[in-house]
């Protein structure tokens, strides 16, 4: 028998326990595959236009994958090597030179190795088509794609992995030189001691945690500083205060004399302080996928919501030369599936201004329409509310700019107009936090009494806009086009404040969110996916590691008469308590987070944050359940 | 007074076809409430066999146990647990310490099993590690006492849920002469002041001899019996010249 056989034998010997590293490693390479096969495929950015290079995007992302994919491998092969230290001192006994059982396990990481690699780069050739259909429905684009694979990706998947399971396994080759034999034939863990807790660690642990919190909520610029106190915190408080808690809930005997609890407790315990370094990672890990994925969800969630708010027309034409904005409308008549529905052209008269409030002064231009072209403009857009001006005195302002978050409430604050050498006052007696017309057209209006408006108006401060309502916004990408190339055409001179003719679209900001968006629910779903997969295998295996020392714990329970129903409740209230600490953990932190971006997007987020943690929990739990099952299979092996 | 254990030709076999051997072959015992009963023979006899098939821990291939009037046979695994729990204490040679639990915990187990009220539990758990003498290390845990220790924080938890019969298997074979001693005068106390039934296997006849009777197996089958009677150095004598007909081997009897 060569070492070779000897190395296969032990890989279909060992393949339960490898399982769940085998498919996180199909899926890691699966996932890199797919992003690889999207860097070089141009079907994709064929259809974006060569302007942009997602490339780049998929790129970064697939090296992410490979780092993190690196780390893993080399957690679960040093895992792995640990578990099988009895089995290698016994070869060692055997007279096994050290150098053979290295090149042993050597042959057997490179054997998983490739075996995944040609499983998932096969499953990645079959499944990219679908992966890049979805990635296009993402972004908005309904064509069919081909079938195609590519060489490079192929290529570069073998290479990147090769390299990865190269490093890993020389590491674990350089283990077996470090195992002394007597070493390897000591049990794991007998006598290990009940686990100490400091009161006063675990307090700092929680003061450490909450500190950071608080800092980061009142300055989010201090992040780092946050993040650091945050993941330190995590540890002490996995490393200290959870023994502290469970050695608190001890006390209480009524619960703690209940049944199987002071089983559970006390293996718990007995088990938590080898398990805390494990927790803490995965809390934070949690914390950072959570956390991501709550930015891509809130983001995509926070362009579909207010899309249509920041653009309520489908095209705005500005140009202070009549004929042009004639010419555009000519081209749109041009496209009957783009009919235009409605239009509106509004004279604003731009000024210089200061707005003031109590602390700060902001110098900007400023637009000013009159009371009735607002009302006409309300009526285009459906607005019902009633707006009026008592005086003209009064303005209603539109910033669409405005956040609760950075910017004071204007109400009764003060506007002042400079007018060469005078100036006027105005009293805001009402806000508007949403684009006018549509967004970056005109970012702060200010609404006059029309009497004002006449009394204000000068053909050297006006500007014209021309706003559309097209039938099929959704649908224009030809017309979009048509119009941008139109307006290129048209030099803007050096001087001139604004372009002699600009075109803004609805759909090109529609098109251009939906592009991004997808882009990043793409790469983070998967992104997440992966991190979620190999945190999921690493409780897995430490727990399983655990359940084979506890064997003949469990035993001594069946014999002094613990039934099967017992044992299995006892079972899946530990490791449900080794599963739902870091968890939660992780939410509490990734929720503090992303408070900040419910902040900066000032919109409500919960439904997009609670969709992306019952995901997470969801695929999380169906590891928690895979890991009792397997759990009370090992404890009740004969 | 009532039988705790009835024991009706029992037979176990081992191995199918062509590679049969049989462990135990039409045994009979009875066990009266109150007794404390050894079961000695060399090694291989099937002392083992028998112990766990009393315990539930193992079926027989034929013949019927009673244990408190219930046939132990004819119950699903559900119930043998309970019943385990209920009816029957153990003692092992290696313990069988939970070492993630103090000796008070592993005492009580049982009773927080069967959910019984925490001061009752207290009150029992008291009065028991008393009687052993292990009131003063109750808050210890496995790895931090001694043998003899470990073996009467086993025997207290075995009868803490006052079981009808308590299975020990070689209870002293892991402990130092003193430990040994000091746990069999523990058994014999629980056996004359508490009444406890208990039947002990062990290949010591030392260890035998404090039993009030004693079966000798030898082959899967009742070889002999000895009823103690007069001083325990008289018995002790007795059953050492069973042991030398039963020709087991010196290295069983000493």
């Amino acid at each position: 028998m060569t070492l070779f056989n000897i190395a296969m034998k032990n890989i279909k010997k060992n393949f339960y326990n490898y399982f769940l590293y085998f498919s996180s490693m199909i899926l890691s390479i699966l996932i890199y595959f797919i992003f690889t096969t999207i860097q070089y495929s141009n079907q994709v950015s064929i259809l974006m236009g060569s302007s942009r290079n997602i490339s780049f995007a998929f790129k970064s992302a697939a090296i992410v994958v490979a780092i993190f994919s690196g780390i893993f491998i080399w957690y679960s092969n040093s895992f792995f090597l640990k578990k099988r230290k009895k089995e290698i001192a016994l070869y060692s006994m055997l007279g096994v030179k050290k150098k053979q059982i290295g090149r042993m396990l050597f042959y057997e990481n490179i054997a998983i190795g490739i075996i995944a690699l040609a499983i998932g780069i096969f499953m990645g050739s079959l499944l990219s088509k679908v992966f890049v259909m979805l990635l296009l429905k993402l972004m908005g684009f309904s064509t069919i794609v081909k079938f195609t694979i590519i060489p490079k990706a192929i290529l570069n998947t073998i290479i990147s992995f090769m390299i990865l399971f190269l490093i890993t396994s020389i590491y674990g080759y350089s283990i077996i030189y470090r195992f002394k034999l007597i070493e390897l034939f000591k049990a794991e863990s007998k006598g290990e001691k009940v686990p100490t807790s400091s009161p006063f660690i675990s307090f700092i642990s929680i003061i450490l945690i909450f500190t950071g919190y608080y800092i980061y909520l009142k300055n989010p610029a201090t992040m780092l500083i946050t993040l650091i106190l945050v993941v330190l915190g995590t540890y002490l408080l996995f490393s200290s205060f959870i023994i502290f808690f469970i050695k608190i809930s001890k006390k209480n005997i009524k619960r703690y004399y209940n049944g199987i609890n002071m089983i559970g407790t006390s293996q718990l315990l007995y088990r938590i302080k080898g398990n805390s370094r494990t927790l803490a990672t995965i809390a934070v890990l949690s914390a950072s996928t959570l956390t991501a994925m709550g930015v891509v969800s809130s983001t995509y969630y926070d362009f579909i919501s207010k899309q249509n708010a920041r653009y309520p027309f489908s095209y705005v034409v500005a140009s202070n030369n009549e004929n042009l904005i004639k010419k555009t409308e000519d081209i749109m008549i041009k496209f009957p599936e783009n009919k235009i529905e409605k239009s509106i052209k509004i004279n604003f008269l731009e000024y210089n201004g200061n707005f003031f409030n109590n602390k700060e002064e902001y110098i900007d231009d400023i637009f000013i329409i009159s009371e009735s072209t607002l009302k006409e403009i309300f009526k285009i857009r459906k607005i019902e509310e009633k707006i009026h001006l008592n005086n003209e005195y009064e303005t209603i302002i539109f910033d669409e700019y405005y956040n609760s978050f950075c910017k004071e409430d204007y109400k009764s604050k003060t506007v002042k107009l400079k007018l060469n050498n005078t100036i006027i006052k105005f009293k805001v007696v009402d806000f508007k936090p949403y684009p006018l017309i549509n967004q970056h057209i005109t970012p702060f209006t200010i609404v006059v009494k029309d009497e004002v408006y006449n009394k204000l108006y000068n053909k050297d401060n006006l500007y014209t806009v021309k706003a559309f309502i097209n039938k099929n916004q959704k649908n224009s990408q030809d017309l979009t086009k048509a119009l941008k190339e139109f307006a290129s055409k048209f030099k803007t001179p050096k001087n001139s404040k604004h372009r002699t003719l600009y075109v803004n679209a609805y759909y090109s900001s529609y098109k251009d969110g939906l592009i991004e968006n997808g882009i990043l629910i793409f790469i983070g779903t998967f992104l997440g996916l992966v991190f979620l997969a190999a945190t999921g295998s690493i409780i897995f295996f430490k727990q399983l590691s655990e359940a084979n020392d506890d064997k003949y714990r469990y035993k001594i329970l069946k014999n002094i008469g613990v039934n099967k129903k017992e044992i299995i409740a006892s079972i899946s209230k530990q490791i449900f308590f080794i599963f739902i600490s870091p968890l939660i953990i992780g939410v509490i932190h990734s929720l503090v987070a992303l408070s900040f971006i419910h902040k900066i997007l000032d919109l409500n987020i919960t439904i997009p944050i609670i969709t992306s943690i019952g995901a997470y929990t969801f695929i999380y739990m169906i590891y928690y359940l895979l890991t009792v099952s397997s759990y009370y299979k090992t404890v009740n092996q004969e | 007074m009532d039988s705790v254990l009835i024991v009706k030709n029992l037979r176990k076999i081992y191995g199918s076809k062509g590679n049969i051997y049989t462990a135990l072959n039409d045994i009979s015992i009875e066990i009266k409430e109150g007794e404390f009963v050894g079961v000695m023979g060399p090694s291989g006899a099937g002392k083992t066999t028998l112990l766990n098939i009393i315990a539930t821990i193992d079926k027989p291939t034929s013949g019927s146990i009673f244990i408190d009037g219930d046939n132990i046979l004819k119950m699903n695994e559900d119930k043998l647990s309970s019943f385990r729990r209920n009816k029957l204490g153990f003692i092992f040679q290696d313990f069988n310490l939970l070492d993630t639990l103090t000796l008070k915990e592993n005492i009580i187990l049982p009773l927080t099993l069967s959910k019984i009220n925490p001061m009752e539990i207290e009150k029992r758990v008291n009065e028991i590690s008393k009687n052993l003498g292990i009131d003063e290390i109750l808050n210890k845990y496995p790895y931090e006492v001694s043998g003899g220790q470990k073996q009467r924080t086993a025997a207290a938890r075995a009868i803490i849920n006052k079981p009808k019969l308590i299975l020990a298997d070689e209870p002293t074979g892991a402990l130092d002469s003193k430990s040994s001693t000091e746990l069999l005068q523990s058994l014999s106390e629980l056996n004359e002041n508490n009444k406890a039934t208990i039947m002990m296997v062990t290949h010591d006849a030392f260890a035998a001899s404090y039993c009030k009777r004693i079966l000798f197996i030898k082959d899967g089958e009742i070889f002999a019996e000895l009823v103690k009677s007069g001083s325990r150095k008289q018995f002790f004598q007795k059953i050492l010249d069973v042991l030398a007909t039963l020709g087991g081997g010196v290295d069983d009897i000493i």
